[in-house]
């Protein structure tokens, strides 16, 4: 009796410490760690080399900087080509909406 | 040409700064001329040219959002932006939105999302051409009609916009910029329906808001043109943020687009003065189909040709808006010149 119960107790215990190294060899296991990604700046220079630091840095400072840059550039361009047509002469006043 | 090679470090390649700008200029030219994002002409462009495809979306939202502020200032100034309407719609698409991405969800879960929404994608293109088409179609016979009969002409039936313009569920509100009354649910249903379409297709929605909102809110072209770009800019500064974040934006690259873009998108603005509306639905739809052709192309299996085809045509179309505006400045001066 204490045979089958110690032969039990040994397939218990080659399972409990067995599976965890068949499920990993299987392809389970923990998960991998979330994929970084990385900018490579080794030969970058000047804006590109900052635009890359700050990628590496913290996404969500890079996420709020080209929110920004692209809004800064965006009203900066439009006011001052807007400004260039003015001075073109053109006639840039409300539009009737005719069809 | 290895003068003009800059390195990207996010997408990690080397590009030429004026492929950047060419495809910029030419968005930026469609863009303000019709009042769409242009992911269409960007995203396979970029991509052809080597950008993976996630940091080619979003690298093409990024300088979205810059480049419609460019045209919405502009079109502010003629008196294109309903801002009052757009904000109303901002809020349903963000609703549809979300809820269309549910809906591709549950098609992934079903297998069915790739095939499905692609088939969709070109049957609601060629319906969206076929429409603007005929309506512009109807308009050209309407108006041969009138100047060759002596009796006056018939008029035109009710328009879908005006009988849905009619519907009366408190609150009303008066577009003043459109010229619009109508109850504050229809623009926040456009958004929702709009929004959920732009979201099951997977694309910003400018070209679905600028007919949406002409045929059901009932918007002059114009007002329609100069709307959409107002949500566009919007859209575009989301996706910017969430793409950012998720770090699938060349800020590098967005910003040499941006700078190409906002030189077409002034261009292509100004343009829309030496047009009347029902020619800019015209060439709208023509864009359409070529979208459509190349959705088509892509589902055929012929990607390189339809990423060709789409950025060809856009650079032939932003030659016919230019040639517009340059024939509309010079008639503007020939005019000042003997008044």
């Amino acid at each position: 009796m204490s045979r089958v119960r110690g032969s039990i107790l040994a397939l218990i215990s080659a399972v409990w410490w067995g599976a965890p190294s068949l499920a990993w060899a299987a392809g389970g296991g923990k998960p991998a760690t979330k994929l970084v990604s990385v900018a490579d700046t080794r030969s970058a220079t000047g804006l590109a080399k900052w635009v890359g630091d700050v990628y590496n840095t913290d996404l969500w400072l890079y996420g709020l900087v080209v929110v920004v840059i692209m809004a800064g550039m965006g009203l900066v361009l439009g006011l001052a080509f807007d400004r260039l047509l003015v001075l073109m002469g053109l006639e840039l006043g409300k539009l009737d909406h005719h069809e | 040409m290895d003068a003009f090679m800059i390195y990207l470090p996010i997408a990690g390649l080397h590009f030429n700064v004026l492929l950047l700008l060419l495809i910029g200029f030419t968005v930026g030219v469609c863009g303000g001329f019709f009042g769409i994002g242009g992911a269409w002409i960007v995203t396979p462009a970029l991509n052809i040219f080597g950008f993976p495809m996630p940091y080619a979306i979003g690298t093409d939202l990024a300088h979205m959002g810059g480049k419609s502020i460019v045209s919405t200032i502009r079109h502010g100034k003629f008196g294109n932006v309903d801002t009052k309407l757009a904000v109303s719609m901002i809020l349903g698409t963000t609703v549809g939105m979300e809820f269309g991405a549910w809906l591709v969800l549950r098609l992934e879960r079903m297998g069915l999302a790739e095939s499905v929404i692609r088939k969709i994608y070109i049957v609601f293109l060629a319906a969206i051409g076929s429409y603007v088409l005929y309506d512009y179609l109807s308009h050209v016979i309407r108006q041969r009609r009138a100047t060759t009969s002596t009796t006056a002409p018939p008029p035109q039936g009710e328009t879908l916009a005006r009988k849905l313009q009619r519907i009366n569920i408190p609150p009303m509100v008066n577009f003043t910029a459109s010229g619009i009354r109508c109850s504050l649910w229809l623009p926040v249903g456009v958004g929702l329906v709009t929004g959920v379409v732009a979201a099951v297709l997977g694309v910003g929605g400018g070209f679905i808001r600028m007919p949406a909102l002409i045929y059901l809110v009932g918007c002059p072209t114009l007002v329609a043109v100069g709307t959409d770009l107002f949500e566009v800019m919007i859209t575009g500064a989301y996706g910017a943020l969430t793409y950012g974040v998720k770090g699938r934006v060349d800020l590098v690259a967005a910003m040499w687009m941006l700078l190409g873009a906002a030189i077409g998108a002034q261009m292509g603005t100004v343009a829309v003065k030496y047009v009347r509306g029902y020619f800019i639905r015209l060439l709208f739809a023509i864009t359409i189909f070529i979208a459509c052709a190349s959705v088509l192309m892509k589902q055929l299996e012929y990607g390189t040709a339809s990423a060709v085809l789409i950025l060809t045509a856009g650079i032939a179309i932003s030659g016919v808006i230019l040639g517009l505006l340059v024939r509309g400045i010079a008639q503007e001066k020939r005019r000042a010149r003997f008044e």
